[in-house]
C-alpha cells in the first residue's frame, strides 16, 4: 500500500483515538482552560476597568518592551545599557513594541505572546502517548506486519499535529470572538486578520514542540516517562541557559536546542524575519522527526 | 546460495538480553506451507525467535529470510507477514470491529470488502457476535480470539501464532484449531504452544527450542523418532507383576498406570513398525486377562519433548526414592536407554 496513504491513515486514527483517551481528552481541556485563562488575565484589567485602554496599552507597550529586550538578549552581545542604547537596536525594539501594541490589537498580542510561554509546555500533553502507550502495551505489535516504522511515526506526528493545530484554532477563534463581542477596542478587519497572523505564529510554533513530544514518545517505553522526558526538557534547556550564561556566556546559546531562542520574532514587524523564523522552527522540528526515525527504526518493540 | 522458495531461513541466529542469551546460534529452514510448531519450556526463547521473524527485534547476529527478503519488517513484506503476539493488548475504548477495520485498511483495503472480511474474520473465531464491543470488556479468551482474528485477515503467507489455543475453552480451542488447519493449505502457519497433544493432531513439522537452542526440527515423525505413546483403559487395574511382564516385552519402552488408565511408549523402529509393536502389546494384555477396552494414540510428541529438553530427567531426579515407587501411579521403565514420564 502507498505509503502516503498509509500515514493518512495512522494520522485520521490517531486523531480519532485521541479525542476518546485520556491524554488526548486532558490535552483538549488542559489547553482551551489555560488558554482562555490566560485571555481572562490579559483582559481583566479592562473588563473591570481597572484601567483606560489608553492606559492599558501604555503599560503594555512597556512590558512588551521588556519582554522583547529580554528575548532578544544576546549573551556577549552588550556590555552595558548603555553599549545597547548606543548601537540602536532599542530603536528597533521601541518600533517592535508599537507595532505589537499600537498597530494591532493589544490584548490579542498580549494573549498571543502567553500563549507562546505556557503552549510548550501544553503541547507534550497531545503527542506524549504517540508512540510510547502502544509500545508499553505491546500493541504495536498488531500493527507493525502491516505497516512500516516510518509510516506509523510519520502518521502518528500528523495526527497530533492536527489535533494540536485544531484545539489551537479553536481557542485563538473564541478569543477573536470574545475580544470582537465584549471588548471591541479594535475593528473586527484589525482583529480577524491580526487573529490570523497570530494563529500561523502558534501553528507554526507548534511543529517542534509536538515533535519533540513525539521523539520522547520512541525514547522512553512508558507515556508518563516520555512525558516527563518532553516537559522536563522544555523547561530545563531557557532555566539552564539563562542561569548557566552567567557563568558562562556561550552556554547561554543552550537556548537554541528549542525554538526559545527565536520563537519570539514570528511576530516580529519585518517578514523576511518572521518567514526566518518559521523556517526555523520547521527545521527544528524536522530535526527531532529524523532522530526519532532513526530511534524507532532501530527499537526493539 | 539463496533458496528462492524459502519461506523462511534462518541462519546462526543468536539474540541477547543483556547478559541473557535468549537464542544461540539457530539455524531452521521451513520451505513448505503447512502448520509447523514450535516448542519449548517456559523461557526457551520461543516468543524471542517470534519476535526476531515479525521484525519486531532487531537481528544481533545472524541471518533471518522471510519470504525471500533479508530484512524482517522491511517494506516488502508489509502485509505478507502476520503475526498474533502472545502479550499485546488491544486499544481499550474502541469497538473491536472498528480495530480490524483499521488493520484491513492499512493493507489497502476498504469499504464494503473489508467489513465483510473483518466481519468474516471474526465469525471464524466465533466474535461475530461481538462486533460493536470494546476489547476493554472482552475475556481472555475473546481477547485471544479477537488476536487470531487480525492474523487471519487477508491473504498473509506466513503467520506466526504464539499460544494461540492458552485460555480457550474446549469448542473454541476447537474452532480455532480446524482454523489453523485449513489456513496450512494456503500460508505457512507457525504455531507455539504447551499444550502438546493438540500440536501433535494440528501440525505437520515441529522445532523444539530449550535455553536458546534448537535442539530438533523436522517432521514430526522425525523428531518423535520410533517412539509412539498410547492411552489404554482396561478393564481393571493390573498388579505390579503384570505391569513387569508388560515392559519385559521387547518393543515395549515405558509403561505406567493410573488406575485402569495404562500409558505405553512403544517402539515403532522394528521390522513391522508400529503393527508389530502393538501386536506385542496387546497379545500381552490378553495373555493377562485384561483385553483393553478404549486404546487411542497419545502424546508422542510430549515424549520427545521431553526427551529432548531433558524435563524428565530433572524431575526423575528431583524425586525421593519413596515417590519412584510404583504404586499408587506405577511407573515401570526399560533398564537401558528409557525414559521416565511421570511429570506430564
Amino acid at each position: 500500500m502507498n505509503g502516503g496513504l498509509q500515514i493518512l491513515l495512522h494520522a485520521r486514527n490517531s486523531l480519532s483515538h485521541s479525542l476518546r483517551s485520556g491524554s488526548g481528552v486532558a490535552f483538549i481541556v488542559l489547553t482551551v482552560m489555560v488558554g482562555l485563562g490566560l485571555a481572562s488575565l490579559v483582559f481583566m484589567p479592562i473588563e473591570t476597568e481597572m484601567t483606560t485602554a489608553e492606559e492599558f496599552k501604555k503599560n503594555a507597550a512597556q512590558a512588551v518592551g521588556y519582554f522583547l529586550s529580554v528575548a532578544t538578549l544576546q549573551p556577549g552581545e552588550f556590555n552595558t545599557f548603555a553599549d545597547r542604547m548606543g548601537s540602536g537596536d532599542l530603536v528597533e525594539l521601541a518600533m517592535w513594541g508599537r507595532y505589537l501594541v499600537l498597530d494591532h490589537p493589544v490584548l490579542l498580542s498580549l494573549t498571543v505572546i502567553l500563549l507562546g510561554l505556557v503552549l510548550p509546555i501544553l503541547l507534550q500533553l497531545g503527542s506524549f502517548a504517540s508512540i510510547a502507550g502502544d509500545v508499553q502495551h505491546h500493541s504495536i505489535r498488531y500493527l507493525l506486519p502491516r505497516t512500516t516504522r516510518a509510516s506509523l511515526l510519520l502518521g502518528r506526528l500528523l495526527g497530533a499535529l492536527i489535533l494540536s493545530w485544531t484545539v489551537i484554532a479553536c481557542l485563538q477563534g473564541a478569543i477573536v470572538m470574545y475580544l470582537g463581542i465584549v471588548l471591541p477596542l479594535d475593528g473586527w478587519s484589525a482583529l480577524i486578520a491580526w487573529g490570523f497572523q497570530t494563529l500561523g505564529a502558534l501553528m507554526v510554533l507548534t511543529v517542534p514542540y509536538v515533535a519533540l513530544g513525539v521523539l520522547c514518545s520512541t525514547i522512553f517505553r512508558a507515556p508518563m516517562v516520555a512525558l516527563m522526558g518532553s516537559v522536563g526538557f522544555t523547561l530545563a534547556v531557557p532555566l539552564i541557559a539563562f542561569s548557566s550564561r552567567q557563568a558562562w556566556e556561550p552556554l547561554g546559546k543552550l537556548l537554541y536546542l528549542l525554538p526559545w531562542g527565536y520563537s519570539h520574532q514570528l511576530l516580529s514587524p519585518d517578514g523576511h524575519v518572521v518567514w526566518k523564523a518559521a523556517l526555523y522552527c520547521l527545521g527544528h522540528g524536522l530535526i527531532f522527526t529524523v532522530i526519532a526515525l532513526l530511534r524507532l527504526r532501530r527499537a526493539d518493540l | 546460495m539463496i533458496d528462492t522458495h524459502s519461506l523462511l531461513r534462518i541462519q546462526q541466529l543468536s539474540h541477547r538480553f543483556g547478559d541473557k542469551v535468549a537464542i544461540d546460534h539457530i539455524d531452521w529452514n521451513l520451505d513448505h506451507r503447512g502448520v509447523v510448531g514450535l516448542v519449548g519450556p517456559n523461557g526457551a526463547g520461543k516468543t524471542t525467535l517470534f519476535s526476531l521473524i515479525a521484525g519486531f527485534l532487531r537481528v544481533q547476529s545472524g541471518t533471518i529470510e522471510v519470504l525471500g527478503s533479508s530484512a524482517p519488517g522491511a517494506r516488502s513484506l508489509v502485509s505478507r507477514v502476520a503475526v498474533m503476539p502472545q502479550d499485546a493488548i488491544f486499544a481499550r475504548d474502541v469497538s473491536i470491529f472498528d480495530q480490524m477495520l483499521f488493520l484491513r485498511s492499512l493493507d489497502g483495503v476498504s469499504g464494503t470488502t473489508a467489513r465483510h472480511e473483518v466481519v468474516a474474520a471474526l465469525d471464524s473465531v466465533g466474535l461475530a457476535d461481538q462486533l460493536d464491543r470494546s476489547a476493554a470488556v472482552l475475556s481472555h479468551g475473546m481477547g485471544k480470539r479477537l488476536g487470531v482474528a487480525q492474523a487471519i485477515l487477508g491473504s498473509p503467507e506466513l503467520i506466526l501464532l504464539d499460544e494461540p489455543t492458552a485460555g480457550l475453552d474446549p469448542a473454541n480451542a476447537m474452532q480455532v484449531r480446524d482454523l489453523i488447519r485449513n489456513l496450512g493449505k494456503t500460508a505457512l502457519v507457525i504455531v507455539s504452544s504447551h499444550n502438546l497433544l493438540e500440536l501433535q493432531d494440528l501440525i505437520d513439522e515441529v522445532a523444539v527450542i530449550v535455553a536458546g537452542k534448537m535442539v530438533a526440527s523436522g517432521p514430526i515423525d522425525e523428531v518423535t523418532g520410533s517412539a509412539r505413546r498410547f492411552e489404554l483403559r482396561l478393564g481393571r487395574e493390573i498388579s505390579t507383576g503384570e505391569l513387569q511382564q508388560i515392559l519385559d516385552e521387547e518393543l515395549v519402552r515405558t509403561v505406567s498406570q493410573n488406575g485402569i488408565q495404562l500409558t505405553v511408549d512403544l517402539d515403532a523402529s522394528a521390522k513391522r513398525g508400529l503393527d508389530e509393536a502393538l501386536d506385542q502389546l496387546l497379545h500381552r494384555l490378553l495373555q493377562l486377562g485384561v483385553p483393553p477396552r478404549q486404546l487411542r494414540e497419545g502424546a508422542s510428541l510430549e515424549e520427545a519433548y521431553l526427551r529432548l529438553t531433558g524435563e524428565s530427567e530433572e524431575t526423575a531426579q528431583q524425586s525421593t526414592p519413596s515417590e519412584q515407587q510404583p504404586a499408587p501411579h506405577d511407573e515401570l521403565d526399560a533398564p537401558a536407554g528409557a525414559e521416565t514420564s511421570d511429570d506430564r
